[in-house]
């Protein structure tokens, strides 16, 4: 808010864009705290002058009377902040009116038409204060007065301090006293260029006879070096011997020597001739001319000039019919420089006095685009702040699966364990079965050795069983291990047939002690699929071991299991375990392979939703139906994988 | 020495034919039987023989063989192997009358041990077995009067006693308990006694 309304009015003369915010700010938030607080003293005698002025006379005016042309730099200058000023001091609307003398270069009878013109136009409503700018305004008003706007205060401007002594000026007077101070202004200039020689005073043709050396007299132990003028020389000389000024040199400008109305402003296009041809930096005693090539200057600013003139306008414009017109106001000079012949001149900011002003100095990157850069930075941390709640949701979420996964494979595992655990006296069988053979064959040989009645042809048919059935128990322990290790092996690309035989190889045992008779039907070509081989083994392994349950309870009829595989669809590979158990109540086969539903008086209900769960993670599926005689049959199918051999 | 015959009944090829190497570098004859009902198939004769017969397999499994030796009275000692002995199996073996019981892999040497036990007790039934047909065929001879008096005798009845209660004479009934004790080839009454516990005659 406060950015966006100081930028309009933020011209280059102005003071800098942080000191005008600080201002504004100050006025607009004593405004707005005064306003909000309903602060009694103030708001009314406002209200009252308010009705007494739009009940008895007009809006409250002001007249500015310039000393020089309309389109003066520093006029347009004090113009802006005068009125902007007034504006922001004063709670009623003010009218302001501005008229240019330009009294230095018109004949003085056209002061007298002026004169003549300014009764005309403001006669018949006289204004309230006159803002005289310049001495020869001052000066003007000053004869004026006595046929033109007698009574009306005369608040004065851009007045040196040393002339127009307050004591000439009559009543009814006052201003602001400010300084172009030529010596400071000549000594910052040295300063700034130590290596300088030669010093050129650069003065107006106009006013010749006037003597400027005084402005920048320095002494002899200030600056060693020599001090030209250039001041009554006509101007496209001026402007050549600018042009070939030896290195080391300094221009000094000062555009408004004399007094009086013989005083007169040089016009713009003019000092930037000078300042392009110039072979030396030029300083000048008045913030106007930065920008036009001047370096610097040590001055008064004119908008400092205009806010203060505009607070004694203030105070004039209010005081009681009693009161004595506010004293005189004087102003102090500060450095001013121009960013862009600080460059041009090798000058850095580092080397100016502390309290200097620089005018045009680019606009940092925040002032230029400041809503554009909040506005981005915001995006910017907002999109963040998304990115990065959606990193950690994600993050969560793959730790939640992960965790998901971990406790499916540790269930998997534990129901594996399970199972093992079940089948420990038939594993003891199968691992024990080799095991007697191979010491039976061992101590054979050890008889036949000591009897001295061994041939060689039976040593070695004893030592191949042996090692054949060593083969055999390792086998089963290596299954057993592969059901019981933890972590799970990558999918691989495996023949379903092999996994039939090594899961009934693992169960064979417990199929004897349960008198379970085993029909394999498996197809004669190798199924490939791709999977998890421990995870398959498993499936098959609940599913068989469920079969076996199964008829376990079926009572004395014969048990038979029957293991198949086949192709089936084409793009599927079926494994279907067929028992003649007791079969599953209609009402359960539908939810069979849901957790923790069992048709088994001790079972968990977690066999064939952990053989579920393993086959969809494959892509395939899981079925199974009553058979019309007895028992029940499991598929699975499992997608084929294409191998190429 | 007359044959001394193990029959090994086992599922397992391999242990059929561990074992088979085995017994027979021990010195026994072995017969081999995949299943135990190939094992009733066999024509059993009287033969010094016993069996080393696993108890877990497919079809008929180990004690139901046993059972089925028993229905049949065929009393062949057994010593049953297994690759995972619990105690309720051992004991039913054992209450079965199992002469051993081993778990597998098992040492030869009591294996060994076990089968000449086994074979011991074949050995004692068979001559048992023998006994007890030549006290038959020597009852057999008995003429029913004779075998009353037997009866009689064998509870430890005098003559005048057993006249009385069988309303004979004195002097028959001497005459028949003469004829028995020769035909019974008995020395005294307590040899007598003896042969006729073995047959499980008891006095009237």
């Amino acid at each position: 808010m406060v950015t966006e309304e100081a930028k309009p009015g933020a011209t280059p003369w102005s003071r800098p864009v942080g000191l005008r915010i600080r201002l504004l700010r100050h006025g607009i938030l004593i405004l707005a705290l005064l306003g909000s607080l309903g602060f009694g003293t103030v708001p009314e005698p406002a209200q009252a002058s308010q009705s007494l002025s739009s009940s008895s006379r007009p809006p409250r005016s002001v007249l500015v009377l310039y000393s020089d042309d309309r389109l003066l730099r520093t006029n347009i200058v004090f113009d802006d902040a005068l009125r902007q000023s007034l504006n922001l001091l004063f709670a009623e609307p003010i009218e302001c009116y501005s008229e240019f003398l330009d009294a230095a270069r018109f004949p003085a009878r056209y002061q007298e038409r002026s004169f003549e013109f300014l009764r005309a136009k403001y006669g018949e409503h006289p204004p309230d204060v006159i803002v005289a700018f310049g001495p020869s305004s001052l000066d003007f008003c000053l004869q004026s007065r006595p046929r033109l706007f007698p009574y009306t205060p005369i608040v004065f401007a851009a007045i040196g301090t040393d002339t127009h002594p307050s004591s000439e000026l009559g009543p009814e007077v006052t201003g602001v006293r400010s300084s172009f101070d030529g010596p400071a202004t000549l000594r910052l200039a040295l300063r700034l260029h130590p290596h300088t020689r030669q010093v050129f005073v650069v003065a107006d043709s106009a006013h010749g006879e006037s003597e400027p050396s005084a402005w920048v007299n320095l002494g002899e132990s200030e600056f060693k070096g020599t001090i030209h003028h250039f001041t009554s020389l006509p101007r496209p000389e001026l402007l050549e011997s600018l042009a070939q000024l030896p290195p080391n040199s300094l221009v000094i400008y000062l555009p408004m020597l004399g007094r009086g109305a013989e005083t007169t402003l040089p016009t713009q296009d003019w000092v930037e001739r000078i300042a392009r041809v110039s072979q030396a930096p030029i300083y000048a005693t008045l913030d106007a001319f930065i920008g036009q090539g001047i370096v610097g200057a040590v001055t008064t600013p004119t908008d400092a000039i205009a806010r203060k003139t505009s607070e004694l306008v203030l105070q004039v414009l209010e005081r009681q019919r009693s009161d004595a017109i506010p004293p005189e106001q004087t102003l102090g000079a500060i450095p001013i420089f121009d960013w862009r012949q600080m460059q041009r001149w090798g000058l850095r900011q580092k080397q100016l006095p502390q309290g200097s002003i620089v005018l045009f100095a680019p606009p940092s990157v925040w002032q230029q685009y400041a809503k554009w850069v909040t506005a981005t930075v915001i995006v910017f941390l907002v999109q963040s702040g998304l990115i990065l709640a959606l990193v950690l949701q994600s993050v969560r979420r793959r730790r939640a699966e992960r965790e998901a996964l971990r406790r499916g494979q540790e269930l998997a595992h534990a129901t594996r364990v399970a199972a093992i655990g079940e089948l420990t006296a038939s594993l003891a069988h199968e691992i024990n079965q080799p095991l007697a053979a191979i010491l039976s064959n061992a101590q054979a040989a050890q008889r036949l050795l000591a009897a001295g009645n061994a041939n060689g042809g039976e040593i070695a048919e004893i030592l191949a069983d042996i090692a054949a059935d060593d083969q055999r128990a390792g086998e089963v322990i290596r299954r057993m291990r592969g059901l019981l290790r933890k972590e799970e092996s990558e999918p691989i690309t495996l023949d379903v047939n092999n996994l039939v035989v090594e899961v009934t190889a693992l169960l064979h045992g417990e199929m004897i002690l349960q008198n379970v008779s085993l029909t394999l039907d498996l197809s004669p070509i190798p199924l490939w699929v791709h999977g998890v081989r421990v995870q398959l083994q498993q499936v098959l392994l609940n599913m068989i071991m469920n079969a076996m349950d199964a008829m376990k309870d079926g009572g004395s009829g014969e048990r038979k299991l029957k293991i198949g595989t086949s192709r089936s669809e084409g793009r599927f590979v079926r494994i279907v375990v067929a028992d003649s158990g007791v079969g599953i109540p209609a009402e359960s086969i539908e939810r069979i392979f849901d957790r923790f539903v069992t048709t088994k008086p001790h079972g968990m209900g977690l066999g064939l939703a952990i053989c579920r769960s393993i086959v969809e993670s494959h892509g395939g599926r899981v079925g199974v139906e009553n058979n019309p005689d007895r028992g029940v049959t499991f598929r699975v199918d499992l997608p084929a994988e294409k191998v190429t051999t | 020495m007359s044959r001394r015959i193990v029959f090994v009944i086992d599922d397992e090829p391999s242990v059929r034919r561990s074992l088979s190497r085995l017994l027979k570098a021990a010195g026994y004859d072995v017969e081999v039987f995949a299943s135990a009902q190939d094992f009733l198939r066999h024509e059993s004769d009287e033969e010094l023989a016993c069996l080393v017969l696993d108890v877990k397999m497919p079809g008929l499994n180990g004690l139901e063989l046993q059972e089925a030796l028993t229905a049949a009275n065929r009393h062949v000692p057994i010593i049953f192997v297994t690759g995972h002995g619990d105690i309720p199996t051992s004991v039913r073996a054992m209450r079965g009358g199992a002469t051993d019981f081993l778990s597998k892999p098992f040492d030869a040497d009591n294996l060994i041990a076990a089968i000449e036990r086994a074979l011991e007790t074949a050995r004692k039934q068979l001559k048992e077995e023998a006994e007890r047909r030549e006290i038959e065929q020597r009852l057999a001879e008995l003429t029913p009067r004779e075998q009353e008096v037997l009866r009689h005798v064998i509870t430890g009845e005098l003559n005048k006693q057993i006249a009385g209660n069988l309303g004979a004479s004195e002097k028959t009934i001497k005459v028949h308990r003469g004829r028995v004790m020769r035909k019974m080839q008995a020395h005294s009454v307590a040899e007598l006694v003896r042969l006729c516990e073995k047959l499980g005659i008891r006095g009237p």
